[in-house]
Parts: C-alpha cells; sequence; structure tokens
C-alpha cells in the first residue's frame, strides 16, 4: 500500500498497463508536455514519448474516433475527453460506433477502449464543464459504466477497465483528483459489478458513487450520533451492476436512499429504484428516496452550486424525515 | 390457460368447503397428483391433489370456508397471468349454492368490500408470515400508513395477551367453530327445528343375545371376528324395520319416498364432533360381515377418512350409548330420516318370567320417530317386533 491521490492512482495503473502491454497507449488534448487538464498523465509523455502518449487537436470526435478504429484494430488505447460535457460532441462514435460495432460485426471485433472523461460539480467551472451525465451512458447496451470514488478503486478499477476487451466509460471526478488515500502498489485489479459495503448498518441503506459515496460516508457518520445506523454502499460500477449486495442490505435495512449528483429526472438514481421496486417490493418498509441535485443546469455561483449538490447535512436531514 | 382449482362437490349434501391446510406454497412448482390442500365439508377431511402441472397461485387463505365452486387457486404456467379472484363467479359449477351464500350473507370469493389498508410492503410482509389481517393493526404515531415495525408491535402485543391467557386458566377462551362442529350444528338445528318428534321408550330383556353373541364369536374365534351388541342392534333393527316399512321412509315434500334397501348410520364420536357413517343393506349382511364393515367406518371416522359417500344414503340411524352408561335418551333424527333408534346400556335387572323374578340382561331403548310421517301406533309396533326379535334372536330369520 502507498498514499496516493486519486490522479497519481489513475497515472500509476496507465503507466502499469503501458509497461506492460506496447498496444496501450493513450491519446487527448494537453496530455503530453502539460500532463493534461487534470494532471493524470503528468510525466507519461517523458517516459514513454509521442508514439504512446499522442496531443490530439480540439476535436472531441477526432479523437473518439481515432480511439474506436485504434481499439478495433488492435491497439488498447486510453482517450481522454477532458471534461464529461464534451461527450456531447463525440456521441455518435461512443453511442453508435464504440457501443455496437462488437455486436454489429457478430462478436467478431474486440473493442478494447477506455473514454476517461472528468464529470462533476464543486469546482466553480459552470452549466457546461460540471455535469454528472453518468446516466446517459448506462441507457446504452455495449458500454460498460465505471465511476470510482477513491484513489485505490481508480486504480484498480482502472487496470480492470485498460484489460477489458469492450469499450468502458471511465468517469472520474474533478473533486476527487487530489483525494489521497492507501493504493496497493501492484497491477491488483478490482473486478467490475462488485459493489463495495463502505460502511455497515442495520437501519438504512444509502447507495451512492463517485464523489457522493464520501458525501453518504460523511452522512452516515453524522446519522450515526442521531442513533440512525445507516450501511453505505458504492457500487463502483453502474454497468455492469451489483445488485445481490444492494438487495442484500435492503433485506436487512429496509429503507433505500439512493444519493446521485445527477439530476433527478431519469438519472441512475431512478434505475436502481426501480430494479429495486421490481425485485425487492416485498422488502420495503418505506418510499425510496432520491436524494440528487435538481432538475436545472449545474449554477456557476459558488453559492448556488454548493446548493446544488446534495451534501452530507442535505443527506441526513432527508433521512432523517424517516425516523 | 391456467388450470383453475375449485372448491369441488364432494359429497351429495356437501354446499361449502373449509380450506384446512394448503400443503403446497404460493408460487411453488406444482406436479398432476401431488396433494395440494386439505379439504373439510360436512364431516370429513380429504386430501386434494393437483389436476396439471404448474405453479401454484393461491387465492384463499388457510381456514376459509367458501361455497363450492370458489375459485381458491390456480395452477399456471411460466409467466402466465390468473383470472384471478374476478373470475370466481364465472366458474362456479354450483352457481345456485353461491346465488344462495351471498343471499344469505356468506362471504363471496370475489366481494371486495373491504377498505385498502395503506401499509408499507414490508409490513404486508410480516403481516402475511404471520397470517394476521393488517385491519386489526393499528398505525403508528405520526405515520399515515402501517410500517414493519407495527406489525412487530402488533404481534408482539398479541404473544403477550395470548400468554397471560393461558396462564390465568379462569379467562374464557374463543375458538372458531370446526367446519365438523358446524355441520353438526347446522344438522341439529334443522331437523330439531323442522320434525315434530316423539320419543318412546322401552326395555329388552336380551339376555338370549347376549347368550347368541357369545356363541357367534366362538364360531367366528379362527376368523378374528368379534360381533358387538351393536352389530346385533343393527342385525335386529334391520329385521325389524323389514317387518315394518312404513319407518323406512323419508318425507321429501309432498311425497313419502318408501327406501327399497336398508341402509343404516352408526353414530361414532369423534375428537371434536360426531360423524354416521353408513352401512348399507343390513338386512342382507351376515353378522361377521356387517360387524367388520362397521370396525372399518369406525376407524375411517376416528381417522378423519370417510367420503361423503360413506355418509350419504342412509334410511335410519342407531345411536348407542350402551358403553357411556346411559339408560334412555332422546335422540335427534338424522339427515332426511324418520326415525333414529336410542340404544341404552344393558344391565342386569330382576325381571318377572313365568311367575317369579329372575337375574335377566335388560337392554334400554329409545326411538325417536317424526310424527309428519310416522304416527305413535305404529312407531310402537316397529319398536315391539324390535323388542321382541332382541328378546328372541331367532326371528331374525324370519
Amino acid at each position: 500500500m502507498k498514499s496516493m491521490t486519486y490522479a497519481e492512482a489513475l497515472k500509476s495503473a496507465i503507466r502499469s498497463e503501458m509497461q506492460k502491454d506496447p498496444e496501450v497507449f493513450m491519446a487527448g488534448e494537453d496530455i503530453s508536455v502539460m500532463g493534461g487538464s487534470f494532471g493524470v498523465s503528468a510525466g507519461l509523455f517523458a517516459e514513454f514519448g509521442p508514439e504512446r502518449i499522442v496531443n490530439c487537436p480540439i476535436s472531441e470526435t477526432a479523437i473518439i474516433g481515432m480511439g474506436v478504429g485504434a481499439a478495433a484494430a488492435g491497439m488498447r488505447p486510453i482517450v481522454e475527453l477532458m471534461y464529461l460535457d464534451f461527450a456531447g460532441c463525440a456521441m455518435d462514435e461512443i453511442m453508435n460506433q464504440a457501443a455496437k460495432m462488437r455486436y454489429m460485426f457478430g462478436g467478431k471485433c474486440r473493442l478494447p477502449l477506455v473514454i476517461r472523461a472528468a464529470g462533476g460539480a464543486t469546482v466553480r467551472a459552470a452549466a457546461q464543464h460540471s455535469q454528472m451525465i453518468e446516466g446517459m451512458f448506462t441507457h446504452i447496451p455495449g458500454l460498460k459504466v465505471v465511476c470510482p470514488s477513491n484513489p485505490a478503486d481508480a486504480k484498480g478499477l482502472l487496470l480492470q477497465a485498460i484489460e477489458d476487451d469492450n469499450p468502458v466509460m471511465f468517469i472520474e471526478h474533478k473533486a476527487l483528483y487530489s483525494m489521497k488515500g492507501p493504493v496497493p502498489e501492484g497491477m491488483e485489479k478490482v473486478p467490475f459489478g462488485k459493489a463495495a459495503v463502505l460502511k455497515e448498518g442495520t437501519d438504512i441503506t444509502l447507495v451512492a458513487w463517485s464523489c457522493m459515496a464520501g458525501v453518504a460516508l460523511e452522512a452516515a457518520e453524522k446519522l450515526e450520533a442521531q442513533g440512525v445506523h445507516a450501511e453505505v454502499i458504492d457500487p463502483r460500477t453502474l454497468v455492469p451492476f451489483d445488485r445481490d449486495t444492494l438487495f442484500d442490505s435492503i433485506r436487512k435495512t429496509h429503507r433505500l436512499a439512493i444519493v446521485s449528483e445527477a439530476v433527478k429526472t431519469s438519472g441512475f438514481a431512478s434505475e436502481i429504484a426501480a430494479m429495486v421496486s421490481g425485485e425487492c417490493l416485498d422488502e420495503l418498509d418505506e418510499n425510496i428516496i432520491r436524494i440528487t441535485a435538481p432538475d436545472c443546469p449545474v449554477p456557476y455561483s459558488g453559492v448556488l452550486e454548493d446548493a446544488y449538490v446534495p451534501d452530507s447535512d442535505a443527506v441526513m436531514k432527508r433521512v432523517m424525515e424517516l425516523f | 390457460m391456467g388450470k383453475k382449482i375449485v372448491i369441488q362437490r364432494k359429497g351429495q349434501t356437501m354446499k361449502e368447503g373449509t380450506i384446512g391446510h394448503w400443503l403446497k406454497k404460493d408460487g411453488e412448482t406444482v406436479k398432476a397428483g401431488e396433494a395440494l390442500y386439505e379439504l373439510e365439508y360436512d364431516k370429513a377431511n380429504c386430501v386434494i391433489e393437483a389436476p396439471a402441472d404448474g405453479i401454484l397461485h393461491i387465492y384463499q387463505e388457510e381456514g376459509s370456508t367458501l361455497p363450492v365452486g370458489t375459485l381458491i387457486a390456480e395452477l399456471l404456467k411460466e409467466g402466465e397471468t390468473g383470472s384471478g379472484q374476478q373470475a370466481a363467479a364465472q366458474c362456479l359449477n354450483g352457481e345456485a349454492d353461491s346465488k344462495k351464500a351471498a343471499a344469505e350473507g356468506k362471504p363471496q370469493a370475489a366481494s371486495g368490500s373491504t377498505e385498502r389498508v395503506r401499509a408499507t410492503p414490508y409490513a404486508r410482509k410480516i403481516a402475511r408470515m404471520n397470517g394476521i389481517s393488517l385491519q386489526e393493526v393499528p398505525s403508528g404515531k405520526g405515520k399515515n400508513k402501517i410500517v414493519a415495525a407495527d406489525v412487530e408491535a402488533w404481534l408482539a402485543k398479541k404473544q403477550m395477551l395470548r400468554t397471560a391467557r393461558t396462564e390465568d386458566a379462569v379467562e374464557e377462551k374463543r375458538v372458531p367453530m370446526s367446519a365438523m362442529r358446524r355441520a353438526v350444528a347446522q344438522n341439529m338445528l334443522r331437523s330439531h327445528s323442522e320434525i315434530p318428534s316423539v320419543t318412546y321408550f322401552t326395555e329388552a330383556d336380551v339376555t338370549e343375545c347376549m347368550n347368541l353373541r357369545k356363541e357367534l364369536n366362538e364360531e367366528y374365534r379362527e376368523k378374528g371376528v368379534k360381533v358387538s351388541v351393536n352389530d346385533l342392534v343393527l342385525k335386529a333393527a334391520a329385521a325389524a324395520l323389514k317387518k315394518h316399512p312404513d319407518i323406512n321412509v323419508s318425507l321429501d315434500g309432498e311425497e313419502m319416498v318408501c327406501h327399497a334397501g336398508i341402509h343404516i348410520g352408526i353414530a361414532v364420536a369423534v375428537p371434536g364432533g360426531l360423524v354416521v357413517p353408513v352401512i348399507r343393506d343390513v338386512d342382507r349382511k351376515a353378522p361377521d360381515v356387517l360387524a367388520g364393515e362397521a370396525r372399518e367406518l369406525a376407524g375411517k371416522a376416528l381417522a378423519g377418512s370417510l367420503t361423503g359417500d360413506e355418509m350419504a344414503g342412509g334410511t335410519f340411524t342407531v345411536s348407542n350409548l350402551g358403553n357411556r352408561g346411559i339408560d334412555w335418551f332422546t335422540p335427534i333424527i338424522n339427515g332426511n330420516q324418520s326415525a333414529i333408534l336410542g340404544v341404552g346400556c344393558v344391565k342386569e335387572k330382576p325381571v318377572v318370567l313365568n311367575g317369579t323374578v329372575a337375574i335377566r340382561s335388560v337392554m334400554a331403548l329409545s326411538l325417536t320417530a317424526d310424527h309428519r310421517v310416522i304416527d305413535g301406533a305404529p312407531a310402537a309396533d316397529f319398536l315391539c317386533t324390535l323388542k321382541r326379535i332382541l328378546e328372541k334372536p331367532v326371528f331374525m330369520l324370519i
């Protein structure tokens, strides 16, 4: 174990995979000498050179399109989209090419593509650079969707993503890049579809991923002081989703709150609520709660942005309404 | 289409049945021929088998008493949806029964009169698992719905009440009537309130009969057959009925039904009630055959395995309280019959015989007859013939 930041953990995974496999390369804007907008690739250009750390022009369509082609041709590209919001520009490459190719070629084509992107608010980046639209990608069959919430998972999940033969949307969070934590030094992967129980409890299950996992954990500690024992589950990957861990938890607590930074309507929180009411309804002793951002763009104003994103006090207050 | 399971008519008089126990769970996959549920009806129990393969969908709870033909469950294929309780009215094979039941205000399968209780799914699950109705659960403070904690609190309270009751034996207990108890109550009330009956008493000197029984049993020893006093009474009653066909009758509306056969019901006390299996053509059966049949039916009665047919078709009944030390009593006429014989105990008594007092075995006899069809004189004549046959059992032969 070594203490490092979320960004360093991601770099550690990329570096290990690039050392191990010459087919692995990185592409994106400002990733070479500058080391990427969030510093993830800092130092990699010096180590691997311009053939494997490929600086790209400002065209998300071109960057992702190149990644899809390279992956289909046998390489293992890691492409960096910078802001998750920019997926809008490259949506055809993601939705119609990357996600469909293996299916439409009757399984004859592998597509080991990792699309890394930074989502999320709280860094005063305004409405076009702050969205958590992870739910949109879960709506596209053919994509795996990964949302690490801490440095160890960031590394373990990225190792798994790079070695996966299918396209993976690897959604990082801007507010987490500087988060420090213990990270295994080897090539230990975190499997997809296996949730982490961050805290055990008996009274209510809180489900949260990415930045909200930490918010839920903090809220759970505040709830503990009020005598409510919350269990916190981080699914880590939304596709594939670990239903068993969630359902087992609900069978114990009989209450569910989903904490998500995305807007409320048609978010992945809604999918979890539907999943539980469809298969686990008998175990529920309260209405399912979704604690999300409101249905509006992320505000630029710091005061409004702080009010927009659920924080641990908001989570605690909403949960306490049940007790 | 799924296979509908309805309350089947098992005997001619069966109007409703009670689901004793479901032997398969809701949602369980069932094979044709497997035991599905226990049905209690009239005075009998039986096990109903699955008529087809399928997934069992239960619509009616254990303990529900429902008219014949009521839909209680369906056997469906994977993914098939059942017609549910709404279909109950359409698939009745005894529609008249259900209409009658409805007119009498009895519960109907399709009735939805109870108001829906607001409760969480988990609270419903706990209530369902513990067999309690959410209607009886008080909702918790400050909530407009019943949650699991409310159900658990109610269960705990009920448990406490139950424990308190068993500790304090003075308190009365309320137990719902079993299917059998209700059948007995219904039949007795109907008979007692509809039939103007008279009970006639006499005694018979059965000394010779007792000797005959001893001789018969010596004869039958190798066969392992034992003829009881009651078996001889049955034989004598059959012989007397043959001589007095005006007793072996039933009233059916404006008509008298003169029965062709002599089929005698024997009242058998069983735990929780009484059943009356019927022995057919008693007059044509040898004592050993009769004894064997009586034994078999009594055994089935105690085991609760009598079928409706084994209890149907009687034309006369014999009720014996002799082994319980009773002399005379006034039995109530059974079913649509017109007379019943009450047999008392056999006692040694001083009897005047040819001008001297002798110690003889004497049996108390009580005959209740329906005065609408049997007047005093024919009733007395029948009882005297029976007395004569019991006193001189050789008359059974002529």
